[in-house]
Formats: structure tokens, sequence, C-alpha cells
């Protein structure tokens, strides 16, 4: 019985990993960094078919430098980052966001992380298309008869159109991407 | 034999749903994470969670983080130092956690994967449909 009293007594209380532990970890954040850099160097080798120490000869590492990378192990030094970075092509843009707001977007069911490139490409678009309706807009006001039905992709003729107070018409699909780039 | 039932893992947030696989009423990964949870294994475990959320975003690992396991069609393992997390990939769509250990005990872990995998196939394919855990 004390035996079993003394081994109890020794066990670790653990407690589940939740949401907000992972986010407020350093691991996450490293995590995130060495696969990104990995998929970046990766994608280089493949694309302009290059052996590894074909790659280390070009930066002036050694190759098990670039295994290290490849493998996703170790803490890498911010100017080799960079290095890799831009070897690949890539500007290394940091970007910091407040902790806790990042927390409560989770909660939310947002990405801790931004796609980044998706938000290029629906602000992109957004702007493209704020151009689009101004047209439309005009052409209404001076009853041209623009149609916004037109079938180059941006607004297609089967697509329901909506109109916002301001009297600009879009399609639903396009009212969700500008809420969701906004 | 072998009952099965799902439940969705915390670390699913992309595209591939990530499910913690249920073998006879036990949760698997949870046990896992209970029995590892401790200071001396809890890196680990933000790590392999991290790797776990990346899997779900479609995002490729590196190699020294992931591997296939031979003879079992869509199953591989991550790991994180000492510690393995072994799943099922269905059809690129999702995921299912089956199971966690230790490195030293990858051979008899990796076993028990294979048993259990083949069983799990075997019902999804006569269509057998699986209870979904809260």
């Amino acid at each position: 019985m004390e035996k079993n009293l003394n081994s109890m007594s020794r066990e670790e209380k653990v407690e589940e990993i939740t949401r907000e532990e992972l986010l407020r970890s350093p691991e996450y954040w490293e995590e995130y960094i060495k696969i990104d850099l990995f998929n970046i160097v990766q994608d280089y080798l493949d694309e302009n078919k290059l052996s590894r120490k074909e790659l280390a000869d070009k930066m002036g590492v050694s190759r098990g430098y670039i295994s290290q990378v490849l493998n996703g192990d170790s803490d890498h030094r911010l100017s080799k980052i960079v290095t890799f970075a831009l070897q690949a092509g890539k500007a290394p843009c940091i970007y910091f966001r407040d902790l806790n707001k990042v927390i409560e977007d989770d909660r939310n069911g947002k990405n801790a992380i931004p796609d980044f490139d998706k938000l290029e490409q629906s602000l992109e678009f957004k702007e493209r298309f704020t151009q689009f309706i101004s047209l439309d807009a005009m052409s209404r006001q001076m009853n041209l008869g623009f149609s916004s039905h037109l079938k180059d992709g941006r607004v297609k003729e089967e697509d329901e159109i909506v109109y916002d107070e301001q009297g600009f018409s879009y399609s639903l699909e396009q009212k969700k991407q500008m809420s969701d780039a906004a | 034999m072998y009952t099965f039932a799902l439940k969705t893992c915390k670390y699913s947030r992309g595209n591939k749903v990530v499910y913690q696989l249920i073998v006879n009423d036990k949760d698997e990964f949870s046990k896992f994470e209970n029995k590892y949870g401790t200071k001396q294994y809890r890196s680990l475990l933000l790590r392999i969670g991290t790797r776990i959320e990346n899997l779900s975003k479609g995002i490729r690992l590196p190699a020294g983080q992931i591997s296939n396991i031979f003879g079992v069609e869509g199953g591989f393992e991550i790991k994180a130092d000492s510690l393995r997390v072994y799943y099922l990939e269905l059809q690129n769509e999702c995921l299912i956690i089956c199971m966690g250990g230790l490195k030293k005990n990858q051979k008899k872990d990796i076993d028990r994967f294979k048993r259990i995998t083949k069983e799990l196939q075997k019902q999804l394919k006569d269509g057998k449909k699986f209870e979904f855990h809260e």
C-alpha cells in the first residue's frame, strides 16, 4: 500500500495540450518556419534540377547543412534563413501579429497563419473588381446598358447577382471573396 | 476483431480533416498524449501536433519528420526525436491517426498498426459506417 502511494505521488500530473498552449509554444512557430524553409528549398532544387551538392556550392555551405534543412533538423541562424530564401527567389517577409488575437482567431476557426498567397490574390481581385464595378455603376447611371454578365470569368451569366446599397452589382461568390479579403 | 469510431483531432485545421481513431472504445491518440504529456516529452508532443496541423493543410513535411510505413498503403509515421505517431491517409482527403509510441517500441507498434489498419481498411471497403465521438 505504502509503495503504491509513493509511486502515485511521484507520477507527474499530465494536462491535456490545448490549442492555446500550442499557439503560445515556441515549438509551434519554429516548426512552421522550418517546414516553410524546407519547402522553399526543396521546390527550388526540383524546379532547377539541382543536386544538394550543387546548391551547397552555390550557397557556400556544406552539403551536410543542406541535408539538415531538407530533413527539417536544426535551429537556423537568421542570416542563413535569409540567404536560403533569397537564393530560392523568395523575399523573407517576417510578419508579427498580436498573439492574443491569433489565439482568438484560432478559437473562431480561422487559421493562425494566414495564407498570404490567397490573400494577395483576393486583394488583387478586389482591386480589379473595384475598377470593374465602378465602370458598371457609371454605365448604369448613364443608361448605357453595360452588362454585368460577362463571360470572361469575372461574372458569369449563371451567377446569382446581388446589389449593395449603392447599387453596385456583383455575384454572391465575388461578395464572399471581397469579405474574406477584408 | 476491432471496433472503430472516429473523433475530430484538435490539430485538424486544413482541407484534409484529421481524425483520431478509437479502437475498441479506446482513443489511442489521446492515450498517447496523456502518457507522453510529461515534462520530458511535452516539447516533442507540441512539435508533433504542429506537424499534424501542417499535414492537414496539405503542406509537405521534410524527410526527417515523416516516412512511409512499408506494407501499409497510405500508412505513415510522424517522427519527433524519440516519439512516433502512426496514421493512415485516405484518398488524399483525410488523415486517421491510429496510435503513437516510443521509437524504441517501433517494431511492436508498427506490427500493431498494420493489424489495425488492415481491419480498418477492410471495414471501410465493406461500407461500414463509423460512429463519431465528440
